[in-house]
């Protein structure tokens, strides 16, 4: 049976996700998707779902939800209090991450602010059902595409999500838990060297490897501004604007770094010192304002090698299902 | 970098690199013209690099995003280099561009900005609209927000910086000049261009067929049209008829 799910308190900022909007990238349009991947895919397969059903994307605390139909979630990403209460909005249980929770119909969700890492994710069996524009659910804010009518949710928006009649629920085993807990809370973000050498400086990228960065208030889905050491010795200016990518850290014209997120635009006209290597760009979604971090510089021959081996223990952990066709 | 000869002609092979471990990055030294780069872009893009999901062009750039668990990113170097070397050989495709007419209304409210560059040009506005409405564009690439086209071909008199201070918020349709280039916001955003004008023309509907009215490699051009003009297009827009979108 398929349901609604009531907003009766949208926290701060939470959005439909799914993977992300590929293929129109050529038209301006941003990837969009899950800050943090990794979490999305694991809540979604815990709930039987495919890795590209579309979520709730929380930053920095939670929302308070009602169903009117029995269902099935799971919580991953960051970590908050998480309450089940009944329709007299009395507590039942706590919900813990990766822990898939049956919910029966007039319960809600009542999920607190975030004590570690930025963005959690609600998954719901079935999904969340909003109409896909090209291709995606995922909501991209700044142009209003995607998710519900393109922006945040609201108090008493009503979501569409599907039905849970799909692979049941699984349990994981405690080790299983843990490692999958810790897979995208890294400070220390491994990155490959930009095109941009000759524009920034021979010494952009060694400043970029020796400092500790802190993640400015600034700090969004379309982009991390660092505070920290400048890079750069002399102002590189602008260069003609190049397609841009998720994870590029570009460098504005006082030494700036800014991280571009899966909502920066499809093109830039800033010098990019480092890429964030794929599999470092779920830790990277997972960034809160404060936060202390550091780059480490490898080829792209281990950027590889690290995404392969991040994937397969994922899939070992936590195996994916079957697409469905619901 | 810094000697004459070190330059290389405008026919010399772009460098192309693996960028990180999802995209392959095809670099010109300079501005090739909208003609190779459109041949390059085509080339990488159909048919598709299997495990490719991106191509996307600036104007001395085409890189191709790829995910890194369905291909090998060495092996889409080989494929790019191959492909870009095949465009670059071929004769150009003698196939005229595709044209866009956009009307527009440089009346005020729609032009806010178009008094001051006036005054900073010594030109009379009707003169900057003839140069604007006059000039033949071509669509270099698409960036900062979905169906934004970065215009070619801005009379040299209408080339200004932006503002210092970007306004928070610009209304869809607006006809806008920075640098060498027009532009038109096709959403809401901030943005930080000197708006001339307003289009009635939807320039991004994710429902059309094709959802953004103009694409990379087409030509734009302007035609001047006046409010009441301006209003009974929009309104016929929003009636849903015409193709006008």
């Amino acid at each position: 049976m398929s349901g609604q799910l009531r907003i009766l308190r949208p926290g701060p900022c939470s959005l439909v996700q799914d993977l992300g909007r590929q293929g129109s990238a050529h038209l301006g349009v941003a990837l969009s998707g899950a800050a943090d991947t990794l979490s999305l895919r694991v809540g979604n397969r815990l709930v039987g779902n495919e890795d590209n059903a579309a979520a709730i994307e929380m930053t920095l605390a939670g929302l308070h939800a009602s169903f009117d139909a029995d269902s099935t979630v799971c919580l991953s990403g960051a970590v908050g209090d998480a309450i089940l209460l009944d329709s007299h909005a009395k507590a039942l249980r706590r919900v813990r991450l990766l822990e898939p929770t049956r919910v029966n119909a007039g319960e809600s969700l009542r999920i607190g602010p975030f004590k570690t890492r930025a963005r959690g994710y609600l998954c719901i069996a079935g999904g969340v059902r909003t109409p896909p524009v090209l291709g995606s659910r995922s909501t991209h804010a700044a142009s209003g595409l995607g998710g519900l009518e393109g922006r945040p949710l609201a108090t008493d928006d009503l979501l569409p999500i599907g039905s849970d009649a799909g692979p049941a629920a699984r349990r994981l085993a405690p080790q299983a838990r843990d490692r999958l807990l810790a897979m995208s809370s890294a400070h220390e973000l491994r990155v490959t060297p930009g095109l941009h050498a000759a524009v920034l400086g021979a010494d952009a990228m060694e400043t970029l490897v020796s400092s500790v960065f802190r993640v400015s208030r600034a700090a969004d889905r379309v982009g991390v501004r660092l505070e920290g050491e400048r890079i750069g010795t002399t102002d590189p200016g602008e260069i003609d604007s190049e397609p841009a990518l998720c994870g590029a850290i570009q460098v504005t014209p006082d030494g700036t770094p800014i991280v571009l997120m899966p909502d920066g635009p499809t093109t830039g006209g800033y010098p990019v010192v480092g890429v964030v290597i794929g599999a470092d760009l779920p830790a990277l979604g997972q960034l809160r304002p404060g936060d202390e971090i550091r780059f480490v510089e490898v080829d792209a021959h281990a950027a590889i090698e690290a995404i392969r081996s991040q994937r397969q223990e994922l899939d070992t952990l936590c195996p994916p299902n079957e697409p469905d066709l619901r | 970098m810094a000697s004459d000869s070190s330059q290389p002609p405008s026919k010399a092979p772009p460098d192309i690199q693996v960028c990180a471990d999802r995209s392959v990055r095809v670099c010109f030294a300079r501005d090739p013209g909208a003609g190779v780069i459109g041949s390059v872009r085509e080339a990488l893009a159909a048919p598709p690099i299997p495990g490719a999901f991106e191509v996307v062009c600036a104007t001395k750039t085409v890189s191709v995003v790829f995910d890194p668990l369905a291909a090998d990113p060495f092996e889409v170097l080989d494929e790019v280099r191959r492909r870009v070397d095949l465009a670059i050989e071929a004769p150009p495709e003698d196939r005229p561009p595709r044209e866009v007419v956009l009307p527009v209304c440089y009346e005020p409210p729609f032009a806010p900005d178009l008094p001051s560059i006036a005054e900073r040009t010594g030109l009379g506005q009707s003169r900057l609209i003839d140069l604007h409405a006059g000039a033949g564009y071509t669509a270099r690439f698409l960036g900062f927000s979905p169906g934004f086209a970065y215009l070619e071909g801005l009379p040299e008199a209408l080339q200004t910086p932006r503002l210092d201070c970007p306004r928070t918020r610009i209304e869809p349709g607006s006809v806008a000049v920075a640098g060498c280039f027009s532009g038109v916001y096709p959403q809401a955003t901030p943005g930080g261009w000197r708006v001339i004008g307003r289009t009635p023309l939807r320039l991004f509907d994710p429902a059309r067929q094709s959802p953004a009215l103009i694409t990379p490699g087409d030509t734009v051009r302007f035609r001047p049209i006046d409010g009441a003009a301006f209003a009974r297009l929009l309104a016929e827009r929003h009636e849903g008829g015409g193709g006008l979108g």
